[in-house]
């Protein structure tokens, strides 16, 4: 199980590296666009959406890597105080009952949209450059799919050695 | 139809009993929004989650805030703030709690460059709490100046939580930041008056120039590098948008940008950096996007099953002064500030406060402010405050968390008296919107 663990906390990781990349993907879009529209007076027709979708890869693909980083907050006032034999199973039962229904429904319903979306080859209605939208549609149930990794991971770890998963989500 | 109260006893009971059982604020919401569709609504209505995550995350609008997180962190790391505390330093040299002065004056700074509360407390943090503790300034002063100052960053725009405020609520994001500058100014100024006043009456709190040794005058070069980075980045964020040349994600985009060239050009900028920094950002992102996700769907059906119509009714019913429901609504902001994070109290809370605010006839501008400031007070109240957890970080051996818990209570009065005067005088507020809309 350790391994399959490393495996995945590796996966989500990577997905995480690229997120992390985004960010000057987007500098870089709309910085272009700037520079084109008042310097040049030739704006583009596709760093609107462009840089929109970005965002979508950026939360999505990230999502996990911030679950595993600890950075899907709590109310932690009583939580932080129990111990932690008890705060896996709140984890385990309560938590993951409301995670599996979350993103259950972001990969079942995010996947049909997406589906829906490349099958009809819907494209951007701004900027008349028809940029192909099902990519980012995609983002979704893939993201929500690397979070349930993630908290499976998050899971795995604490029953593993319970003191070492209190970072952790 | 389903009956608005049993739907609105099964959406906040369900929220409270799993927010109590330590469930990460994200899942919480979008969970149960699932749920609750499910039963209400059944089947048909499960897309709308998958529809709204993707709407929310692809607006353009949205792009400015990782953008903004980017720059602050850039920012916090720049030696921007090493620069401006030698000039400041120099200045306040011979006041009682100068220090602590120069404090609250280069948050106010740095809350005009970054969109979060963070940036300066950190940076500040590491650079004069040393500093201030080895001069012999209590705890109270330093610790409290410090967690207060930076959490102006929020108010005084570009801010972040305004950007979702003003989305959530349609509350145009121009204004709202137009909004925020004078109560951000005059904060700034009454935590600067609580300050000389404190150490004036008890003059063990902070030392005057006589203890501490002679410090040279910084020369012009230096405190030109301190200064002209600080206005570009200024002019670069705000100049942009509230003379209205840019829309906000693009300032912010060139105020990222313009932090980096700054950081380089003050010699901090490494791979080291920007890896810290975009590690920094896509967590902080991520927490806020999650949150926004998870109550997008809660708060869409919050308001189709007519519960926040309900309870503006149930409200209204009492008839009390509108003042009265105001520090009302305040007080439970308050509360929830004191556990719950920003963006998750602005998803529960604006369906329900806002019809109420407008109702009673009050500028959504101006409440947004108000709103804003409470949460601001939300980042410096226990248990849960990011700004006292970033100062716990950053303080030296020797402070404990019941220091900072101690330090932050005055200052929160403080702020607390802000609200009550913005609503005795609410052109403090309203003036600059006004003018520039």
């Amino acid at each position: 199980m350790a391994q399959a663990v490393i495996w995945i906390e590796r996966f989500v990781n990577a997905a995480g590296a690229i997120a992390r990349g985004l960010i000057f993907v987007l500098m870089g879009v709309i910085g272009y666009e700037a520079i084109a529209r008042y310097f040049f007076g030739a704006p583009t027709t596709w760093a609107y959406d462009l840089s929109s979708w970005i965002l979508v890869f950026y939360v999505f693909l990230g999502g996990g890597y911030a679950l595993l980083q600890g950075g899907f907050v709590r109310v932690d006032i009583l939580f932080q105080t129990l111990p932690a034999r008890t705060r896996f199973w709140l984890d385990a039962t309560i938590g993951t009952l409301l995670l599996l229904c979350f993103t259950g429904s972001l990969i079942w319903y995010g996947g049909e949209l997406a589906l829906r979306s490349l099958s009809l080859g819907e494209v951007s209605s701004s900027g008349g450059w028809r940029g192909p939208v099902w990519p980012a549609k995609f983002a979704v149930p893939f993201g929500a799919f690397l979070v349930l990794l993630a908290w499976a991971a998050h899971l795995a770890r604490q029953l593993m050695s319970p003191e070492e998963g209190r970072d952790h989500g | 139809m389903v009956d608005p109260i049993i739907a609105s006893a099964t959406l906040f009971g369900g929220m409270f009993l799993a927010l109590i059982a330590g469930v990460p604020i994200a899942i919480a919401l979008g969970g149960l929004s699932v749920i609750l569709v499910l039963v209400f609504w059944g089947a048909n209505g499960m897309s709308m989650l998958a529809l709204r995550a993707f709407g929310t995350t692809s607006s353009f609008e949205y792009v400015a805030i990782p953008l903004f997180i980017f720059m602050a962190g850039m920012l916090e790391r720049s030696g921007l703030a090493e620069r401006l505390f030698t000039t400041v330093n120099y200045l306040v040299r011979r006041i009682r709690g100068g220090l602590a002065v120069g404090v609250i004056l280069i948050c106010t700074l740095f809350a005009a460059m970054a969109g979060i509360s963070g940036a300066a407390t950190v940076a500040m943090g590491m650079l004069a709490l040393p500093a201030m503790l080895s001069r012999g300034y209590s705890k109270d002063i330093a610790l409290g100046s410090l967690a207060a100052g930076g959490s102006l960053g929020i108010l005084i725009p570009p801010s972040v939580t305004m950007i979702v405020y003003g989305l959530i609520s349609n509350t145009s994001v121009g204004k709202l930041y137009a909004g925020g500058v004078l109560p951000g100014l005059v904060l700034a100024v009454m935590f600067i008056i609580y300050v000389l006043l404190r150490c004036r009456f008890q003059p063990g709190l902070a030392p005057t120039a006589e203890d501490i040794e002679a410090a040279d005058p910084p020369t012009i070069s230096e405190v030109l590098w301190a200064l002209l980075p600080a206005l570009f980045l200024m002019f670069a964020v705000l100049g942009s948008i509230l003379f209205g040349l840019t829309s906000v994600s693009e300032s912010a985009a060139i105020g990222a940008i313009g932090s980096i060239l700054v950081a380089g050009l003050l010699g901090h900028v490494s791979f080291k950096v920007l890896n810290e920094v975009s590690h920094m950002t896509l967590k902080t992102t991520c927490l806020i996007f999650w949150i926004i996700i998870g109550a997008s769907a809660f708060s869409t059906l919050y308001t189709a099953l007519g519960a926040s119509g309900l309870i503006r009714d149930i409200v209204l019913g009492w008839e009390l002064n509108r003042y009265v429901i105001l520090a009302l609504m305040m007080l439970i902001l308050l509360i929830l500030g004191m556990f719950i994070e920003t963006v998750g109290i602005i998803m529960i809370t604006v369906p329900v406060f806002l019809p109420i605010a407008k109702s009673l006839g009050f500028d959504p501008v101006w409440f947004g402010i108000l709103f804003i400031i409470n949460m601001e007070i939300g980042f410096i109240t226990p248990p849960f405050g990011y700004n006292l957890f970033y100062l716990k970080g950053v303080a030296p051996k020797g402070v404990t968390m019941l220091d900072i818990y101690k330090s932050v209570v005055p200052f929160v009065g403080v702020m607390i008296l802000g609200i009550v005067l913005f609503t005795l005088v609410p052109q403090i507020v309203l003036l600059l919107p006004n003018a520039l809309f």
